[in-house]
């Protein structure tokens, strides 16, 4: 009778032993495969973040190329101007109004070059290294004559700076001269940046662009 | 007897087959996350892709520094690779008054700006609001007292209008918004990004 108890007993624990082992064995196989998914998810927050700030990037740069959305207002009061994208200010910078000094002796009829436009004007043209084309009537006042007018002793570069905007109607907005030299004596109506300033405005205006002047 | 052996057979499989179960539902319902965000994750990734198909040709191939002002990160970037991405401080948009005086907000600018100098060893020259904070009269704009050196760290990048991208001692807050409007880098980043950078480099800040 006793035996017997004892061959029962051995047979329940062996029971026990074996379906602790398998369970365990399970329970670590589970365990491995909950770690994976853990890790699995936390890569997906991870690069889901990455995305959304990458997004958040690029919704900037979209603005700032976008060409038609990009316009330039400048204050002629408080000699301040600003490169905008809609609502969006993207630089601020100091103008300099008087740069381009109006000469003693001026053809009455050239004065009107010398005053800035008001309002809504646009981009004509946009020149890197831009050459200032010497007129007629500062050769006359030097008591020099005047070479043809296609020549190339006219152009005369550096005094406009690195780049130049164009707007028609004599007037521009260009760089100070390279020598640092004084303000020039100019035929047109200009305002002048500071270098980094007008790069920036130089890289993201085209032909066409929207300037605003009051 | 035997009684008693099937009772402990059951208990134990019941118990076994009851944890499976929970293990199974919490298995589930992580399956269920990570399909979600597969999804948003692919949505996101392929907007991106477009987005940068639009503006290529736009960045150019020389390396550009972005600063996210919200998250406080800093990247340098070639076309649309991350050379570096590094944690910062920004402007914290802080207000100061001065007594009957002058007002200042300490913010990061943001826009498109360039780098127009780097510097080595920079020496911090101490501007009027330094002093205002600290309740100490401010000196003549020559005195000693203005120029500080190692507030910087080894290597700084001029964006121009006097602020700067330069190391810090202050690395505990990268990641913070708590600068006068400075970018603060940690200093092995620094280095790496002093490296990556030349004058000229196109610096976007949002």
């Amino acid at each position: 009778m006793q035996e017997r108890i004892i061959v029962k007993l051995r047979n329940v624990i062996c029971w026990i032993i074996a379906i602790v082992a398998v369970a365990g064995c399970n329970g670590q196989r589970r365990a491995a495969e909950f770690d994976r998914l853990q890790k699995q998810r936390q890569e997906l927050v991870n690069r889901l973040k990455t995305a959304e700030e990458e997004q958040r990037f690029l919704a900037f740069i979209k603005d700032i190329y976008a060409t038609d959305k990009r316009y330039l207002v400048l204050n002629t009061h408080s000699a301040k101007g600003s490169l905008k994208v809609g609502n969006r200010v993207l630089r601020e910078f100091p103008l300099l109004l008087d740069g381009c000094r109006k000469p003693d002796i001026m053809p009455a009829e050239n004065a009107d070059a010398y005053v800035l436009p008001k309002g809504r004007i646009q981009v004509i043209a946009k020149k890197e290294n831009p050459a200032w084309y010497k007129p007629d009537w500062l050769y006359e006042k030097d008591m020099t004559s005047p070479p043809p007018i296609n020549s190339p002793e006219r152009l005369i570069s550096g005094p406009m700076g690195a780049y130049a905007l164009f707007f028609g109607g004599g007037f521009v907005i260009h760089g100070r001269p390279a020598d640092a030299a004084p303000p020039m004596v100019t035929d047109h109506a200009c305002i002048i940046l500071e270098n980094d300033d007008l790069r920036a405005v130089y890289n993201l205006l085209e032909a066409g662009s929207v300037v605003y002047i009051r | 007897m035997r009684l008693l052996q099937s009772i402990g057979i059951f208990t134990t499989l019941t118990a076994l087959l009851g944890q499976g179960c929970f293990e199974d539902c919490t298995r589930e319902a992580l399956r269920t996350e990570i399909k979600g965000l597969q999804q948003s994750v692919d949505r996101l990734e392929s907007e991106n892709r477009s987005m940068w198909r639009q503006i290529q040709g736009h960045a150019g191939t020389e390396p550009y520094l972005v600063i996210d002002t919200d998250a406080n990160w800093l990247y340098v970037r070639r076309d649309d690779e991350v050379l570096l991405k590094t944690m910062i401080s920004t402007g914290s948009g802080r207000k100061l008054e001065e007594q009957g005086g002058r007002k200042w907000t300490f913010t990061t600018p943001k826009g498109v700006f360039t780098i127009l100098r780097k510097e080595e060893n920079p020496v911090w020259y101490k501007p009027d609001w330094a002093f205002v904070e600290d309740n100490l009269p401010v000196p003549p704009p020559a005195s000693p007292k203005r120029f500080v050196r190692g507030m910087l760290g080894k290597y700084a990048l001029s964006i121009g209008g006097s602020y700067k991208i330069h190391g810090t001692p202050y690395r505990k807050l990268l990641g913070q918004a708590v600068s006068h409007g400075c970018i603060r880098v940690g200093d092995e980043d620094m280095e790496r990004l002093y490296q990556l950078v030349s004058e000229g480099t196109t610096v976007y800040i949002y």
